[in-house]
């Protein structure tokens, strides 16, 4: 196998790493935001609550 | 102050950046300062990240095991939510083992997969930790789900020291690289050390970060839950009062 070849090989190891770690920062990033919205909804009720 | 009051400042701030910072030199040590290995050539520079992603994963798993003894010892959820955290971000780490192994292999070994002892055991591994996580997401809130979760977390990590020696054992194809006996293959240049220590600082903040933000993020949503649960309760007695003549 030639150079070049082994570098495509070297290359593609690195960036399935980096995409698998983009994947998780990105599921980790919505779970935050579903909990932002979580919490906002308790906000408004807690507030709704309180007007009452 | 509590662990986790100590813990949170160093986590938030120091422990991202320093990640950061290592895992950029951990790539200029592998693709500028380290030299070509002589019989594989470029590839070889695959097994800084394998490696130390198979020991992030290997202390995952290790970590959920403890802290799932723990949980099943003193019942505090504080225990199962850092175990849930450590499988997740150990989950991700042995997918990239199970990734950049067989990329590794196809030009040295000339394919892709082979049922070796060491690759065998790591599939194995993967799958225990994918049935915990599946248990986790279908049992949410059930206390003997996340009893079942501990049990099998803490089975599940003795399969780490049989990968380990399973190379020695069985005698599989897998390069025992970094327990070689002397003279016998190995790392024999001082660079490919450095290289591999300053990888391993790097795979080793990034997974306590991620497992920290993991960790944060549930011990969150269960205190959500728990505000949720008690918000319902005062607007049921709320209305109930407000029926009372």
């Amino acid at each position: 196998m030639t150079q070049p070849d082994r570098f495509w090989f070297l290359f593609s190891a690195y960036g399935a790493i980096w995409v698998l770690l983009a994947l998780f920062l990105v599921h980790l990033g919505r779970r935050h935001r579903a909990l932002e919205r979580a919490l906002d909804e308790l906000r408004r009720r807690v507030g709704g609550d309180r007007s009452r | 102050m509590t662990i986790r009051a100590r813990i949170a400042p160093v986590a938030d701030t120091v422990l991202p950046g320093f990640a950061f910072v290592a895992m950029l030199a951990a790539l200029a040590c592998v693709f500028l300062y380290v030299p070509n290995e002589r019989m594989q050539g470029a590839v070889q520079r695959i097994f800084y990240f394998h490696v130390n992603a198979a020991w992030s994963a290997f202390f995952g798993f290790g970590l959920a095991a403890l802290a799932s003894a723990l949980f099943l010892w003193r019942t505090d959820a504080t225990y199962d939510r850092l175990a849930r955290a450590a499988v997740e971000v150990g989950m991700l780490f042995c997918t990239m083992v199970l990734c950049t192994g067989p990329i590794w292999a196809r030009p040295i070994w000339g394919t892709w997969w082979t049922w070796d002892p060491r690759l065998t055991m790591t599939v194995i591994l993967w799958t225990i930790y994918a049935v915990y996580l599946v248990l986790r997401a279908m049992g949410e809130d059930d206390p003997q789900i996340a009893r079942y979760a501990a049990v099998l977390a803490i089975v599940g990590v003795l399969d780490v020291p049989l990968i380990m020696v399973s190379v020695r054992l069985w005698r599989g194809i897998h390069p025992s690289v970094i327990s070689a006996p002397a003279g016998q293959g190995g790392i024999q240049d001082a660079r490919m050390i450095v290289a591999l220590v300053v990888t391993l600082v790097a795979f080793t903040s990034l997974f306590l970060w991620l497992v920290w933000r993991r960790f944060e993020a549930l011990r969150l949503e269960d205190e959500l839950r728990a505000l949720e649960d008690d918000v319902d309760a005062l607007g049921g007695r709320a209305a109930v009062g407000g029926a009372t003549p």
